[in-house]
């Protein structure tokens, strides 16, 4: 069975129409990239995905089970996480809060246990600072762990949101541009940790991104957008060569 | 100069446990010889809260209040404080690590017992002072941890008031006073939690100022909705209640506050609450059931705001629905953001500093609240998040992080 | 039918007033997004300004012939010369070092309103004053229907003041920036405009339509009293808040919406739940429509 499975999928925001009738399939362990200019709809594919839209018309499924209609939190929970085109860390808290807060779906320990600051409560809360630093290590960033997360800077600030995500034992992930703002060196230190991601984490990963240099050397299937709708669908040599997808992206060729 | 930066580093050589023995020896003392020594350096009688107002009354005893600070409380203090230092560290050796500060606790207690105890106008500050913290800290646990902007928080504590008060005059047995009361103040806040219902659940769509609006038109909700009810007493007020209030129960209730929301907000669930205010959709999308978390941030808060108001009633003996209004909620606000926002040390010290202040500037009556809202922006304008913004006490931050870290603590 | 009519014309009368004063809070908060929770209390001082300015021209009157209009006229200008600066003052000391700090500058407001009113308390002393009538009151009768002068005054000066207002804001370059201000704060600097001297400027005149409402109010009610800015504010507030804060249309449809309601009400449920229901029709808006009639739903990219 396909992990995620998605048909019709179609969302108006008031008049405008956003995405129409967008189709994918992914199994488990595929890495898919979405690309397409700017406001062509991607993001918005996401939120649907994350629960934080509910589309106008479609059908999402996460291993078979319907997924419309869920508090995002749940759809978190089952195992579909993201990160945000624009870096959404909690700013005004420590790098190792910012992770441990992801762990709210996996809190054992009750809420009286909480309030009265149990052994076993005590305990619990350890053994999520524990893991939160092993990934925040695995990522090199452990050093910046109690400091706020403002203060880091923009690459590092990137990598801890990934670990945040990753806090959430997704099964899921979905990268919204990851590689925003690096460069060309930057951007393949970060195709090493997608893969390194993927395969240590056993993760599906869908992203969204903009720089071809990245999408076609890490993706093993493209979606391209534009206005809405699907334009292109395919392999990164098929999508680099199709007419369609270069017109949307450089635009019509002048008739000399 | 020189010798002030001595006499700070003198002082400040003194730990803190030998202060506070030095404070219990003065208390001690003038329990036993306040009143002849006070006749003595010249004032009429033992000044209840420092001779303060008496020197803003009259003047002319401002001399002889200093006087008798000095030889009752400066000087005991310190040489007791002097002579216990070399003490401090076998005692500190003797207890148990995990009993530190439940022993601090009870010093601290039986110093405002023997200082406090034995006088009508003692016991009403420092219960007041208790109330005010209670509700300091549950106000900062929306505002401050969560973010919004809540400015009725007067309406579940005038709640709380109501319930406790029905219940001990009307349906608990006089003879059983002091043994239901707090099933009675308990009673008053989970009315209250509930109240607070009807702020959380517009939360969820809803935030900002227009949900600050919300729980201001549910302050006058309830203020209004308490004055058309005849049968309690309506816009004429409720009474009979026995002065159950005292310093043992405004203590307790306001260290179980204290420590309760304290744990929370060390809590998973509590830095749920703050993942809210930092940013409600990350949050969602890392798992934070939001909703859950929001209904929890209100009903604790609104909880013990209810308490407070229980306390509160038992202690003036008589409420009535205006008291609960938005001047009310505007005092709390003041504590909160005096002492510091998301700061439970910055609550405590809000609502202790505020509760001296609005004694000692009773004499000037209305002119207090003149000057405590230019002390307010006076005050906001050289530290916008508080006195205590984002920071604590070292000693209300648990042991492993003051352990691992002091960058948080102060 | 005489008796709606007549309830009608006091709607009118007690909504137009709410409408002057929901103006003040709408246009402060439609360019600076805030609610400046002093603004009932500045009503207040509206009104006392008034009461001392009128006292002081009627004594003039006494020995040079002052025509009516003119005593009137002269006492609202005082009284928004006075509200004005007061305000102006609010605002430079207060809330403008505090303007990035949204929880704070909210809670510096409530301190000053609260300011205010202690300030006239010392002052002025616990006063309730009764207010001199500057306008000769004839009362014109129609079959039942009674309608008075001080009534058709406060409608028509309402209007006037309103229609004016919006000449302001849709006709004159200040008004349009006001406009821009309420849509986007950043960029307008860019465009050589000064923010302060906007934002000065949105102060000056709610404060002058509140110091007319309050002039108006003392007319209509003529007791006047420190607490007034409470009671009246926040009827206001909520006026505001129904017809869309931040919206000139929705402030007075909001005045009197609440004004009809207020008026229905008492008519309907004993007095004393007048305010109750005034309350609770708006959390009932809110939690239908919190931007209010008017408002405009800001949506947050995602």
């Amino acid at each position: 069975m396909a992990l995620l499975q998605i048909s019709g999928l179609t969302h108006y925001f008031g008049g405008l129409r956003a995405v129409y009738d967008f189709d994918l399939t992914l199994d488990q362990g595929e890495l898919i990239g979405l690309i397409g200019p700017n406001g062509a709809g991607k993001t918005t594919v996401f939120n649907l995905i994350t629960g934080i839209y509910r589309p106008s018309e479609g059908v999402i499924q996460l291993d078979g089970q319907p997924i419309i209609g869920l508090q995002p939190h749940r759809i978190a929970a089952q195992g579909v996480c993201r990160t945000f085109q624009t870096i959404r860390l909690f700013s005004d808290v420590s790098v190792l809060d910012n992770v441990k807060i992801a762990f709210y779906s996996q809190i054992q320990s009750t809420l009286l246990e909480s309030l009265l600051r149990t052994s076993r409560s005590v305990q619990e809360d350890r053994a999520f600072t524990a893991e939160a630093m092993r990934l925040l290590e695995l990522f090199g960033v452990d050093g910046y762990a109690h400091e706020l997360a403002r203060n880091l800077p923009y690459g590092e600030q990137r990598r801890v949101e990934i670990v945040r995500a990753l806090a959430t034992k997704p099964r899921l992930l979905l990268l919204d541009e990851p590689a925003a703002g690096m460069n060309p060196g930057e951007i393949d230190h970060l195709m090493d940790l997608i893969h390194y991601v993927r395969d240590q984490f056993k993760l599906t990963i869908f992203l969204i991104e903009h720089q071809m240099r990245l999408v076609m050397r890490i993706c093993e299937r493209i979606k391209v957008m534009d206005f809405g709708a699907t334009i292109a669908e395919g392999t990164p040599d098929e999508v680099r060569n199709n007419p369609q997808v270069l017109k949307a992206y450089l635009g019509e060729e002048v008739e000399e | 100069m020189a010798l002030t930066q001595k006499l700070k580093s003198h002082l400040a050589s003194i730990p803190p446990l030998a202060y506070i023995l030095g404070l219990l020896a003065a208390a001690v003392t003038e329990r036993l010889a306040g009143e002849p020594v006070a006749v003595s350096v010249g004032l009429p009688s033992m000044p209840s809260l420092f001779g303060i107002t008496l020197s803003q009354r009259s003047p002319v005893f401002l001399p002889a209040a200093v006087a008798y600070d000095l030889l009752m409380y400066l000087i005991p203090t310190y040489v007791v404080a002097r002579l216990a230092t070399p003490l401090v560290p076998r005692i500190l050796e003797r207890l148990a690590k995990s009993s530190l500060r439940p022993v601090y606790v009870l010093l601290v207690f039986a110093l405002l017992l023997v200082w406090g105890g034995y006088h009508e106008y003692r016991i009403l500050v420092l219960s007041l002072m208790g109330i005010n913290v209670i509700l300091a800290v549950s106000l900062n646990l929306v505002n401050g941890y969560m973010g919004e902007f809540s400015v009725g928080h007067a309406g579940f504590m005038g709640v709380g008031a109501y319930v406790a008060s029905i219940l001990t005059v009307w349906v608990f047995p006089r003879s059983l006073g002091h043994l239901m009361f707090p099933l009675a103040l308990l009673a008053g806040g989970v009315v209250a939690a509930l109240a607070g219902l009807l702020v959380a659940i517009p939360s969820f769509k809803i935030r900002g100022d227009y949900l600050a609006i919300i729980t201001l038109a549910v302050n006058y909700i309830i203020k209004n909705g308490i004055e058309n009810i005849e049968k309690i007493g309506g816009s004429r007020g409720f009474m009979g209640m026995a002065k159950l209030t005292n310093i043992p129960w405004a203590f307790v209730w306001s260290v179980l506050t204290l420590w309760l929301i304290r744990n929370f907000v060390l809590s998973p669930r509590g830095r749920a609450v703050v993942a809210i205010r930092e940013d409600e959709i990350a949050a969602e999308t890392m798992t934070v059931d939001t909703r859950y978390t929001k209904i929890l941030g209100f009903c604790i808060s609104s909880f013990f705001a209810g308490i407070a108001g229980g306390l509160f009633a038992h202690l003036l003996l008589y409420i009535n629905p205006s008291t609960f209004s938005l001047l009310k909620s505007t005092e709390v606000l003041v504590m909160v953001y005096l002492g510091g926002m998301a700061s439970i040390s910055g609550s405590l010290l809000g609502a202790v500093t505020f509760t001296l202040l609005l004694e000692l500037l009773r004499p000037l009556e209305v002119w207090k609240w003149v000057l405590i809202p230019l002390l307010l922006v006076g005050m906001l304008l050289r530290r916008h998040a508080g006195l205590m913004g984002f920071r604590e006490f070292s000693f209300l931050v648990p042991r492993e992080e003051a352990e691992s870290h002091g960058s948080a603590s102060d | 039918m005489a008796y709606f009519l007549q309830q009608f014309i006091n709607a009118v009368q007690l909504g137009s007033i709410y409408a002057l004063v929901a103006l003040g809070y709408s246009m402060v908060y439609g360019v600076l997004r805030f609610i400046n929770f002093a603004h009932g209390d500045i009503f207040m001082v509206g009104a006392l300004l008034a009461y001392v300015g009128a006292g002081f021209l009627l004594r003039l009157a006494n020995q040079i012939f002052l025509p009516g209009a003119v005593v009137f006229v002269g006492t609202m200008l005082f009284s928004m010369a006075g509200t004005t600066l007061i305000a102006l003052l609010i605002e430079k000391v207060a809330y403008r070092p505090l303007r990035q700090y949204r929880l704070s500058v909210v809670i510096t407001a409530l301190g000053m309103g609260v300011l205010l009113e202690h300030l006239a308390l010392v002052i002025v002393g616990p006063w309730r004053l009764s207010f001199p009538l500057l306008v000769a009151n004839h009362v014109y009768r129609f079959g039942g229907v009674s309608i008075s002068t001080i009534q058709l005054l406060i409608i028509f000066v309402s209007l006037a003041l309103m229609i004016l207002l919006e000449f302001l804001v849709q006709r004159t370059k200040q008004g349009m920036a006001m406009r821009a201000i309420s849509y986007d704060r950043e960029t307008l600097p860019l465009m050589g405009v000064s923010v302060n001297q906007i934002v000065s400027l949105t102060f000056a005149i709610s404060s002058c339509l509140a110091a007319a409402g309050g002039l108006l109010y003392g007319h209509a009610y003529p007791i006047v009293e420190p607490y007034m800015g409470i009671t009246v504010g926040w009827k206001s507030f909520i006026s505001a808040v129904v017809g869309g804060i931040g919206s000139i249309r929705g402030a007075v449809l909001g005045g009197f919406i609440l004004g009809f309601v207020e008026i229905g009400a008492g008519a309907v449920f004993p007095s004393r739940m007048r305010d109750l229901i005034s309350f609770v029709v708006l959390m009932t808006v809110l939690l239908i429509r919190p931007t209010g009639i008017y408002g405009v739903a800001r949506r947050q990219k995602v």
